[in-house]
């Protein structure tokens, strides 16, 4: 693994939906890369692949033609195991729907994903408190269920929570989607903030207040990328 | 409790119908299982005590065999040459039983049994007042000017109770539980009470009223015998004494085996197999009960699996692999499966305590020592809780095969 080469890196990547005349084409030959410590943004109308690409760049689906590498690493295709830990190791997902569980505690939920972390007891990770407070919400929030707290802390806490595990890349599937504008500004400087840190932040989204936060901004159409691809 | 337990356990809070429908499956089953099972240990050491305590060594005949009824009627005669062939018996009683309408005693029907002296030998009778029947008292005839010599059961007689009549109670005085009265134009005299001496099975040793044999044959006009009772010398005599009992009078019955003989270990063989019959018919319930337990968990389970597909998807997205997944669903089972068997436990156990403490008859008889239960009771809990953990797998493994975003997407 380069610690200096891209984050993320998609090769000729096509992903077809479905067989036959109902197939879906969603990437038709996407070429990308991520560099280290970049902010970029995936805009598109709907349909375009922003979530497709997304969840590619997550190991969460597996590209039916083209290569994806994460920090110099193939994704396996077909191996769902490795594809996962790959995932769970380097990869930080930030939802428009906060997907909090209900059950959990915040503390909880932001420690949810080191429940899943083969190689935790190898790696330092950031206290609750610490991820708390680079969110900007308070501590006494830890012991709060989610159904306590407001919608923009709710996605403080999700991105609290994409951090535990110290991921290379952040991907955020419009994650000021549900929020108000004031929420969404609070949240997009916590994003701005956590990329002047050094963390690699791709966003998908429609909205232009995302898209003016970003460093760089790509836009999406019918499958494929219209703005140059390759580093800052 | 850990975010893993937590997050299963939480769905059966929020799923409360659903959970407590599983819950309750598995309480009823353990319920049912728990007074099942209660029953057939407790009735199996009840049946054979009685069996053991009817008497000593004994056997009995009846006219009658299961492959017809009696050609030949059994008779005293009979019983003397039983007594005079077969060796190694100790004792041979002749029962002829008769109804008695006593008006004294309230219109009541008093079970009168005819024998002879030898039954208090068999049945280990013991008198508390008086005498049992004198040897020879067995072969008297009834004259009418003499009264019948009467001994009571315990069941018959308490000073304290109408159930032996205002007539004796009002004849008889003191300690004495002697004396005499008259019905139907006989004159009975009260010569013996009987200490208590329990039931068998069904059959009230107590409840019976003794004359000599040969008053009640003249008196209902027939020398057919009820029963012929025999007690062998030892209980290593009671096999052979059985089968010379079942030659001699199959000679006198020319060659028919028209009678049925019993003794203390066929009782207690019939005894054993009709508990495992029972036990067999137990299990049945029990597996039918188990499998639809080990079901509703597979229906529900199912069905959470419907519900938590956004919840699968986060989890997954977030880095769950899926056996973390299975191990959930797993979870989640298993908290139902064993708080339903633990609820069941104590409630069947409080049931079972109740019901043993004021339910009374049958219910006496339930065990709920937990060291005679637990010869059955954790190989069916264990059964349970497999059965339940392999109909789990399938909904497990479906959650499992759920991808991160075919599950968010769906949701």
């Amino acid at each position: 693994m380069s610690s200096e080469g891209p984050v993320a890196c998609l090769r000729g990547v096509r992903k077809v939906y479905g067989q036959g005349p109902g197939a879906v084409e969603a990437l038709r030959g996407v070429d990308l890369e991520v560099p280290r410590r970049s902010f970029w943004v995936l805009m598109g109308p709907s349909g375009s692949g922003k979530s497709t690409l997304l969840h590619l760049l997550g190991c969460m689906d597996a590209p039916t033609q083209g290569n994806v590498e994460i920090e110099g690493i193939p994704v396996p295709p077909d191996n769902d195991r490795e594809r996962t830990r790959l995932r769970s190791e380097r990869i930080g997902f930030v939802f428009q729907a906060f997907h909090l569980l209900p059950d959990l505690t915040v503390s909880e939920n932001i420690e949810l994903p080191r429940l899943f972390l083969p190689s935790r007891g190898r790696r330092t990770l950031p206290s609750v408190e610490d991820l708390l407070d680079r969110v900007h919400l308070p501590r006494t929030l830890a012991d709060r269920r989610p159904t306590e707290i407001s919608g923009g802390e709710a996605q403080r806490v999700a991105i609290a929570r994409a951090l535990a595990n110290r991921p290379s890349l952040l991907l955020g599937d419009e994650p000021t989607g549900n929020l108000d504008s004031v929420n969404a500004r609070t949240v997009l400087e916590v994003l701005r903030e956590l990329w002047q840190e050094g963390s690699t932040i791709l966003l998908a989204t429609h909205n232009t207040l995302v898209a003016s936060y970003a460093q760089r901004v790509l836009h999406l159409e019918d499958g494929r990328i219209r703005s140059p691809a390759g580093g800052r | 409790m850990t975010s893993r337990t937590r997050l299963a356990f939480g769905h059966i809070r929020r799923q409360k119908v659903r959970s407590s429908f599983v819950v309750a499956t598995f309480v009823a089953a353990v319920v049912v299982t728990l007074l099942l099972t209660s029953a057939v240990v407790g009735n199996e050491d009840f049946f054979l005590s009685e069996v053991q305590g009817l008497g000593i060594n004994w056997i009995y005949v009846s006219p009658g065999s299961v492959s017809g009824p009696a050609l030949y009627p059994l008779t005293q005669a009979q019983g003397q040459v039983v007594a005079e062939r077969v060796s190694n018996l100790s004792a041979v009683a002749p029962l002829q039983f008769a109804g008695m309408a006593v008006p004294a005693w309230g219109g009541g029907e008093l079970e009168v049994v005819g024998t002879n002296s030898s039954l208090a030998q068999i049945f280990e009778y013991r008198v508390a007042a008086g005498s049992f029947l004198l040897p020879g008292q067995g072969n008297l005839s009834w004259n009418a000017s003499q009264p019948i010599p009467l001994v009571v059961g315990y069941g018959l007689w308490s000073p304290h109770n109408l159930s032996v009549g205002q007539f004796l109670e009002a004849t008889i005085t003191g300690a004495s539980p002697t004396g005499s009265f008259s019905t139907h134009q006989v004159t009975l005299e009260v010569q013996g009470l009987l200490e208590p001496r329990g039931s068998f099975g069904p059959v009230d040793l107590d409840g019976a009223a003794f004359v000599p044999l040969g008053i009640l044959e003249n008196l209902t006009g027939s020398s057919a015998l009820d029963y012929l009772f025999a007690s062998a010398r030892s209980a290593t005599d009671v096999a052979g004494a059985t089968d010379q009992i079942v030659a001699v009078l199959t000679q006198l019955h020319d060659g028919h085996r028209d009678f049925t003989v019993a003794n203390e270990q066929s009782w207690a063989s019939f005894v054993e197999d009709a508990i495992g019959q029972f036990s067999s018919i137990i299990t049945l319930v029990e597996t039918t009960l188990l499998l639809l337990s080990a079901f509703s968990v597979f229906v529900v389970l199912s069905m959470a699996v419907k519900d938590r597909k956004r919840e699968i998807g986060v989890l997954r997205a977030l880095g769950a692999q899926r056996s973390d997944i299975m191990a959930l669903f797993l979870l989640e089972a298993s908290g139902m499966s064993l708080g339903g068997i633990a609820v069941g436990l104590l409630l069947g156990t409080w049931v079972l305590q109740e019901l043993r403490a004021h339910a009374g008859g049958f219910y006496t008889y339930l065990e709920t020592n937990p060291v005679a239960l637990g010869v059955y009771f954790p190989e069916l809990l264990g059964a349970l809780f497999a059965v339940t953990f392999l109909f789990s797998l399938v909904p497990a493994y479906q959650a499992s095969r759920l991808e991160a975003v075919e599950a968010l997407r769906s949701s």
